[in-house]
Formats: structure tokens, C-alpha cells, sequence
């Protein structure tokens, strides 16, 4: 579903995302970990098409998102880190706003934000303008607009922050019950913990460059994630 | 005191000397001669104005008015062009919750950012009020006291204006602060001073002038525009004692107008922050609509729910309005002439055009979006599309005014049918011209990562490449006509304007056209 083969992003002379190649396959949970600064948000915004790359192509489901980007937005959803939204719309004006740009029919959409709104604790608030919202509500609120036309890969810019504990537990089944229909996540991720219990596949970022990637058995053997994590980041700065 | 400074020029830095964040050292290298450039054009068209009025000024033995007729024309068009700075800047701002929770005074910040954007000020009006001093001294005996008043005095001149401003934008914010749509309110309220302004502004010069030259200075403006009156004094007899008035009175203009923003500082901003919940919700109604009608919503939300943003796009509107009826006053102090008519078309035409160039709304709507640019880049949405939106904003905007003016021009002047919808077409196009090139100049210079909307619209480079650039192009044609008419007896507006009209199809099928080449790869190589 998601490959990407010798990608580099440069930012002037700094490079941010040196050369890496991974492939993610339909139906899997892949955790996507690295230290501040690493490149996560970088390769993930490569993806999402925000952002170009100097080398390298990326492509979903066999679609370049170099030479056919809409195309491959179109089978996408991202969720950024910090979810700034066009405060003066309310809640649902801004999901009837993404919902008509993947051009998604009344009824498909009113049942989609109606099963998705109900479960993430955000339906009673539609009405309000999103200006009034938490940072918490903003979040629940991208995160269903990120899940109303049910994308093909679901690409996640540290999901859990600023979500409330049953909000957090929601959207974990929410994860698993996609993944289960064949849906492709790929999120970033500093929970050791929860990653450990929801992916089945692990990458760990280092400076730009991949230092591991497998599945999660494969990545931290006997071990926990954390102790992997904190191993391969000694070992690199040594 | 050390804080206030530092982070005065915290402020200053992030207004101008931010303009080129972003840009390689190529790039900026590249871009700051012709900012430069474009700047002493400008300032050269200006001083080359004053220069002969003042040559007019002189051989009535009034040179030394220049000084007035330079100061006012400065602290207007500053009035004009900073009026919602202050707020932008004082109120709602990005660094609001960072700034309170630091161990530091109000009265700290306050005075940083007022200083801050009183330098901003001090730079706009050194446009005008520089090549005002240097064509006094040039029509005026002078001493070298008179020399390092008159430069020191750039120093003292936006502390009216910046008051205003202030006081404006207080009362703005804190009625505001008790409604329930507060930017609504906001963007309103401050539309309704921009027009008072303008409007004021044109029905006041002519009369204030007209007292000034036959009577003196009357007692009412020696206290209203003290600061100007007291620098005249200062430099055309070389007073000490003005000048230190004059100093006393801009300082007393800065303490007024922080105290002003210091009253309910808290409170207002805290209120300002908080979007008041009343009663029930709206209905969820689940509606279908087209990506273009939904951008199209999204960016006149954003134009309307942002004061500063508001005021600028429409500003150009307004001025349009003001700019008809004062060459149609003008032209109404000539007799009936088919030639003065017919110069005046021209005028009047050009002034508009120049007017719609101000500031369109393309010239800063990439930098609007700010962070949130990433929800459009992420989305499957067409370039075309999002560019559709952008320009369609900025005409429906300007052609209301366009037909406004137009109507009233062709209508007072009794024009023949034909003439009015000429310029209808000319004004047309050029509105859509500088619509393009905003929109084109903007995706090159965005300005994304801004603290407060004052930064992402007014200390842009795209909107002061915009605006100069509009200018030019809609003042050359005004002097080649204006040349041209004084020498050829055969020449007519309805012969000139279309030819005129023609250069400025090609010119938009040239724009059109590098939009469509350029434009979409600009726009994805934009980095958030």
C-alpha cells in the first residue's frame, strides 16, 4: 500500500530525511518512532503531499504521489500534530467541507460523522463554532474528518495528544477495526506503550535514516520497545 | 527598561526584518535591491510631486508650507495604511498566552510591542516625509540647526497617528470583546473607521489648506496636529524650543496612547480569546456543495473574521469610492469643458485602477493561511481550484466599487455610454490584473509562521511588491496620457484608453498564464 524507496528531504543544507526506504502493506499498524527532531514529520508530510521531496518517490497503492498527487490524496487522510482548523466554521460546516471535497453523499457522510462523532465524544458539539473548541475537541474533530471518506492509508501525526482517556480508547478500536477492513495507518509516536500493544509493525527514526523496522516481535525480541528505543539511540550517539 | 527594549526590537525584527524569513541567501539577495529599487521609485514620484507644488508655493512666497502640505499628506496616508496595526498587534495576538505568562509587566509589553510598531510607522512615513524635507531645503534658505531638526523630526512624526490608531483600536476591541461574534464585530467596526477616515480625510484637506494659506495656523489645529505644527515651527526658524515641544508632545502622544491600550489590557484580550457559547447549538444539517463554493465561503470567512485583514482588502474599495468623488469635486471647479472632460476621464479612471491596486486580497490570502495551509496541501484539491477561490474573493470584492464608481463618474460628469464602458472594462481588467499578480507574488512570498494577522498582511513583501507594482503599472499609462494629451491635439481618452485596454489584456493573458505554468509548483514547494 504505502512504499517509499531512497527518499531524501533537504531543508537548505540540512537533511532532514536521508535516503530512506520502507513499504507498508494494506491492513497493518505501523508505529512510526524517533527522537524530537528525527524527520518523522517530514517524511509523514512527504506523504501527505505538503511537502516535496529533493530524491526518491513515494507511492500509494501504486500511485506516485509525486507525478499524481491528487490522485493520491484522494485515497489519504492526514492528521498534523498540532490540528489548526478554520476556527470561524463550525465543526460541521468544516466536516461538510472535507466531506465535499472527497465528495462524499449526504447519507454516506451524516452516518460516517454520526458513528465516528458519537464515538469520540465530539457530536453535541457539531453546532459550535470551532473557535470555542479544547485542543482536545479540535483533535477529535480532525480526527473524524480524517476518517470520513475512510481512506486507504491513514497517516497520523502523534493521534493520541490532547485526547481525553475514553476519547484515546475509542479511537485505538477505531484503529484496529480499520486495519481489520484493510485500512493502512501509519502514525507517529512517542507512547512506547501504546504502540507496542496496537502496531504490528514497528520504524524507528534516527537522524534522518532508518536504524529499525520490522514487525513489533521482530523489532524488540524479548525486549520492550522502550528498551530497543533507548538502546539504538545510545548506540548511535556512542 | 532593558526588557522593554529587547523585546521592542523583538517586535520591530519580526515586522520588517522578518519580511525575508524563509528565503536562501540567493534569493534574498536577489529580492532586496528591487524592494529598494521599487521603494526609491516611489519616493522619487512623491518628491517629484511635492517638488512642483512647491515650485507653484514659491513664487507666492509660501515655499516653506511644503512642510504642512508634505507632513499632512504622510500622517494621513500612514493613518490609512497603519490603522488597524495597533490592534493587530495589541489585541488577539498569537503570543498573547506566552507573553502573560512570563514574569514581565503589562506595562512592559505594552511598550515593547507600541514601540515596535511605532518603528514599523516611522518607516511608512519616511516615504513622504523624507522627500518633503529635501524639497524644503532644496526651495528654502536654511541652517544646519534647521538640517538636523528636520531629519531628527522622522523620529516624532507617527506619534499622532499612532495614537489614533491606538484609541481606535482600543474602542474597537473592547465593544467588540462583549459580542458574541467578536471578529465579526471587530472586522465592522473597523471597516466603519476606515471609511470615517477616508471620507473625512477627503472632504477636510482642501478646507484645512484653503485656511491655512489664506489665515494662519488656526488655534484649533495648533492643538490638534501640535506635533506637526510645533516641527514646522522648529524647522523653518531653526527653534530649539519647538523642537523640544514638539519632542514633549510625542512623547506625551506615546504615553497617551499605551495608557489607552494599558486600560483593560487583561480583560480585553482575555474575552477576545474566548468565543462566547450561547444557548443551544446550531442544527447539524448535513449539506451537499461543490469544493469551489466551500473555498470560496472559507476565504470570505477569513476576510471578514479578521479586522486587519478586512480593513486592508477593502480599503482599496473605499479609497476608489473617495478618489471618484474628489475628482469629480475637482473637476466640478471647471467650467464645462468636452476636453477638461475628457482629461478627467483619464484621471479618474487611473486613480481608480491605482486605488483597486492597493492591496488586494490575493497579495496576502496564502500568508492568511498560515499553518493551516497544510489542510489545503493535504487535501485532493486542485491548484486551479484553490486559485479559483482566491481571485474570485478579491473580484467580488472590487467590482461593486468599480461599478459604484463608475456610475456615479459617468452619471455627474454626463459621459457619453460608450466612454463608461470603456473605463468599466479597462477598471475590470485591471482589477483582475492585480488580482493575478497579488496571487502570484503572494505564493512566492508567503509569509506563513506570523504571531499576529498584522505581520501576515501588512509587513509582507508580496503585499509591498503588490501595491508598488499596481501602482506603477496604473500611474504610467496616467502620465503618458496626461503627456501625450498636452501634445497631440487628435488624441481622445475613447482613442487612448483602448489601447490601453489592450496592453492590459496582454498583460493578464501574460499573468494567466505564468499562474498556469508556474504557479501550482510554487505552491507545493511551499514549506510550512
Amino acid at each position: 500500500m504505502l512504499k517509499i524507496e531512497n527518499l531524501t528531504k533537504k531543508f537548505g543544507d540540512k537533511i532532514a530525511v536521508d535516503n530512506i526506504s520502507l513499504e507498508v502493506e494494506s491492513g497493518q499498524i505501523c508505529a512510526f518512532i524517533g527522537h524530537n527532531g528525527a524527520g518523522k514529520t517530514t517524511t509523514l508530510r512527504c506523504i501527505a503531499g505538503i511537502t516535496g521531496f529533493d530524491e526518491g518517490e513515494i507511492t500509494i497503492d501504486n500511485i506516485s504521489v509525486k507525478t499524481s498527487p491528487i490522485e493520491a490524496k484522494k485515497i489519504i487522510a492526514y492528521l498534523p500534530d498540532n490540528p489548526e482548523l478554520y476556527e470561524h466554521l463550525k465543526g460541521i460546516d468544516y466536516l461538510n467541507f472535507i466531506a465535499d471535497v472527497f465528495k462524499i453523499d449526504k447519507e454516506t457522510r451524516q452516518k460516517r460523522v454520526e458513528d465516528y462523532a458519537k464515538k469520540l465524544e465530539i457530536y453535541n458539539e457539531l453546532g459550535f463554532p470551532i473557535s470555542s473548541y479544547s485542543h482536545g475537541m479540535k483533535q477529535k474533530l480532525a480526527l473524524v474528518s480524517a476518517l470520513i471518506h475512510e481512506p486507504k492509508l491513514l497517516l497520523l501525526d502523534e493521534p493520541f495528544v490532547g485526547l481525553d482517556p475514553n476519547a484515546s480508547y475509542q479511537f485505538k478500536l477505531i484503529m484496529q477495526e480499520l486495519a481489520s477492513k484493510g485500512t493502512t495507518i501509519f502514525y507517529s509516536t512517542h507512547v512506547l506503550e501504546v504502540a507496542e500493544k496496537l502496531c504490528s509493525h514497528v520504524v524507528i527514526i534516527k537522524c534522518g535514516k532508518i536504524v529499525e523496522s520490522g514487525t513489533m516481535e521482530e523489532v524488540r525480541g524479548k525486549k520492550s520497545l522502550e528498551s530497543i528505543f533507548l538502546e539504538l539511540a545510545n548506540e548511535t550517539n556512542n | 527598561m532593558k526588557q522593554t527594549i529587547k523585546l521592542s526590537l523583538i517586535y520591530f525584527k519580526e515586522q520588517i526584518y522578518n519580511l525575508f524569513k524563509g528565503f536562501s541567501k540567493k534569493a534574498k539577495a536577489k529580492s532586496l535591491p528591487i524592494i529598494l529599487l521599487l521603494f526609491l521609485l516611489i519616493t522619487f514620484s512623491i518628491g517629484y510631486s511635492l517638488y512642483n507644488i512647491a515650485e507653484s508655493l514659491s513664487m507666492l512666497g509660501m515655499s516653506q508650507n511644503i512642510i504642512i502640505i508634505g507632513l499632512f499628506m504622510a500622517f494621513f496616508m500612514s493613518l490609512m495604511i497603519t490603522l488597524t496595526d495597533t490592534q493587530g498587534v495589541m489585541y488577539n495576538s498569537k503570543d498573547y498566552d506566552m507573553l502573560m505568562s512570563l514574569p514581565l509587566k503589562n506595562l512592559t509589553i505594552i511598550t515593547a510591542k507600541y514601540v515596535g510598531s511605532y518603528l514599523t510607522s516611522m518607516l511608512y512615513y519616511s516615504v513622504i516625509a523624507l522627500p518633503t524635507l529635501v524639497v524644503y531645503f532644496i526651495f528654502n534658505n536654511f541652517t544646519a540647526l534647521a538640517l538636523i531638526f528636520g531629519f531628527l523630526s522622522v523620529l516624532f512624526m507617527p506619534a499622532f497617528s499612532q495614537f489614533l490608531t491606538s484609541v481606535l483600536g482600543f474602542l474597537v476591541n473592547a465593544i467588540s470583546s462583549k459580542m458574541k461574534n467578536k471578529n465579526i464585530f471587530r472586522s465592522i467596526f473597523s471597516l466603519i473607521c476606515a471609511v470615517g477616515l477616508a471620507v473625512m480625510i477627503s472632504l477636510s484637506n482642501s478646507s484645512i489648506f484653503e485656511n491655512l494659506f489664506s489665515t494662519g495656523f488656526p488655534l484649533w489645529f495648533k492643538i490638534v496636529f501640535s506635533n506637526i505644527y510645533f516641527l514646522f515651527m522648529a524647522i523653518t526658524t531653526s527653534s530649539f524650543i519647538n523642537f523640544i515641544y514638539a519632542f514633549l508632545v510625542c512623547l506625551l502622544f506615546i504615553i497617551l496612547g499605551i495608557t489607552v491600550i494599558l486600560i483593560g489590557y487583561k480583560k480585553i484580550n482575555t474575552a477576545l480569546m474566548i468565543t462566547k457559547v450561547k444557548g443551544k447549538p446550531a442544527p447539524i444539517v448535513y449539506k451537499e456543495s461543490n469544493t469551489y463554493k466551500m473555498l470560496l465561503k472559507k476565504e470570505f470567512s477569513t476576510v471578514f473574521n479578521s479586522p486587519v485583514y478586512c480593513v486592508n482588502c477593502l480599503v482599496g474599495c473605499i479609497m476608489c469610492i473617495v478618489s471618484t468623488i474628489v475628482t469629480l469635486v475637482v473637476f466640478s471647479q471647471f467650467e464645462y469643458d468636452p476636453i477638461v472632460a475628457d482629461i478627467f476621464c483619464g484621471i479618474m479612471a487611473f486613480c481608480v485602477a491605482m486605488c483597486l491596486g492597493i492591496a488586494p486580497s490575493t497579495s496576502v490570502s496564502v500568508s492568511m493561511e498560515g499553518s493551516k495551509l497544510q489542510i489545503l496541501k493535504s487535501l485532493p484539491i486542485k491548484f486551479k481550484s484553490i486559485v479559483l477561490s482566491k481571485c474570485s474573493t478579491n473580484l467580488i470584492l472590487s467590482i461593486p466599487s468599480i461599478i459604484i464608481s463608475v456610475l456615479i463618474f459617468g452619471i455627474v460628469a454626463k459621459i457619453s455610454f460608450l466612454t463608461i464602458m470603456l473605463i468599466f472594462v479597462y477598471l475590470l481588467l485591471a482589477s483582475f490584473c492585480h488580482t493575478m499578480l497579488g496571487l502570484l507574488l503572494n505564493l512566492k512570498f508567503p509569509r506563513l509562521n506570523w504571531s499576529s494577522e498584522t505581520q501576515a498582511v501588512k509587513n509582507g513583501v508580496s503585499m509591498l511588491l503588490t501595491m508598488i507594482l499596481d501602482m506603477l503599472i496604473s500611474i504610467v499609462p496616467m502620465i503618458i496620457f496626461l503627456v501625450w494629451y498636452s501634445h497631440c491635439d487628435y488624441l481622445t481618452f475613447t482613442i487612448f484608453i483602448p489601447i490601453i485596454i489592450a496592453l492590459q489584456l496582454i498583460y493578464a493573458i501574460s499573468l494567466m498564464l505564468i499562474l498556469n505554468k508556474k504557479g501550482e509548483q510554487i505552491f507545493n514547494n511551499i514549506s510550512i
